[in-house]
């Protein structure tokens, strides 16, 4: 169950680049937003994450940000045929030929792809 | 209320990734071959470094960092052989790159052949962990079971050699050798397939001179670059 420390590492970088972001900016910004992308073969399940991040932002600045989580599939590229597949389950074959000498192109990482941020909310 | 939206796209885990290749481009430039051991608890890691470092005869310079949850037992079974550094995670399901640095660093500096790492017993979350090793062996014993690596299969994928252990076991147990090798190579086409019996003391030769050629032709590509 590393899915908690994979949070973390997530959410110390949505944090560096949120500071940065708002690094000398008159009004400061929140993040509204995080979208991240897991592949089929990230070693992450993401039905965990949400959990995860709920539980790790509780009482934190990043607390009512939203996640957006899309799965990306495993794709392969053939060394022989040098043909694309993507894969439905982890039986790894090119599928224009049936060569197993396959490189993984997508779909075996956890990546951070947008932050949205938006003006803080100021109580009236 | 205006909204910006920033695009990052990058990879979690990039600077763990990063950390783990210079590790390994720093063992590679000192000669140092270094191999990841993973399996599930009780495939034989620990019986397997002993038959390896029994077979070599302190012909080459080997050390060992073996990771648990707790205890230092199988640190205590190895060191009469090589230098060896336990790894406690306490409680954590893996090893992390670095806790593998701290007790690379706490071993005798001495020049090293090989390096090896005894992962956590679980074949889940160390197949995410890159440790800076060159060569990542994935050991299946008799009594788990021939099915093993289509249910895990990022474990198989990432691995570049499979070991099937306790082969003495065979008559005594429904494991079919070809049903396993079969599996793996559909996640891995291209994986090193050894058999071991350490109690009969077969294969560990094979083994052995698998694992020599692997750190001569490491040597060789340092040497091109």
């Amino acid at each position: 169950m590393h899915e908690f420390s994979l949070i973390r590492s997530l959410l110390r970088q949505v944090k560096e680049i949120a500071a940065e972001h708002n690094d000398g900016q008159v009004e400061s910004h929140r993040v509204a937003s995080v979208e991240v992308q897991i592949g089929a073969l990230a070693g992450v399940e993401p039905e965990l994450v949400p959990l995860a991040f709920e539980q790790l932002t509780h009482q934190t600045p990043l607390e009512h940000t939203a996640l957006i989580i899309h799965k990306q599939a495993l794709a392969v590229v053939c060394t022989d045929c040098e043909q694309e597949t993507e894969l439905e389950g982890f039986v790894f074959r090119c599928g224009h030929c049936q060569s197993g000498n396959v490189r993984i192109i997508r779909g075996d990482q956890f990546r951070l792809l947008t932050m949205t941020m938006e003006q803080e909310h100021h109580a009236c | 209320m205006p909204a910006e939206t920033i695009t990052v796209n990058r990879d979690i885990d990039a600077d763990r990734r990063d950390a783990a290749k210079k590790f390994r481009e720093q063992r590679s430039r000192a000669g140092t071959l270094v191999v990841n051991l993973v399996s599930s608890p009780g495939a034989g890691k620990t019986s397997l470094l002993e038959a390896t470092l029994a077979h070599w005869k302190q012909r080459w310079n080997v050390a060992v960092l073996v990771g648990d949850l707790a205890t230092d037992r199988d640190a205590q079974r190895l060191r009469p052989f090589a230098p060896t550094e336990q790894l406690t995670t306490g409680g954590a399901c893996h090893l992390p790159l670095p806790l593998v640095e701290q007790g690379f660093q706490r071993l005798p500096s001495c020049p090293l052949d090989f390096l090896f790492i005894e992962n956590v017993g679980n074949l889940v979350c160390p197949a995410s962990h890159d440790l800076g090793e060159h060569l990542r062996v994935v050991l299946v014993s008799t009594t788990e079971g021939d099915d093993k690596p289509g249910k895990y299969p990022k474990m198989f994928r990432t691995s570049d050699a499979l070991v099937v252990t306790k082969l003495d076991l065979l008559p005594y147990v429904p494991f079919d050798v070809d049903c396993v090798v079969q599996d793996a190579r559909k996640v891995q086409a291209n994986l090193e397939i050894m058999t071991v019996s350490v109690t009969q003391q077969t294969g560990i030769a094979a083994w052995c001179a698998f694992l020599e050629k692997r750190r001569e032709h490491m040597l060789q590509e340092m040497q091109q670059s």
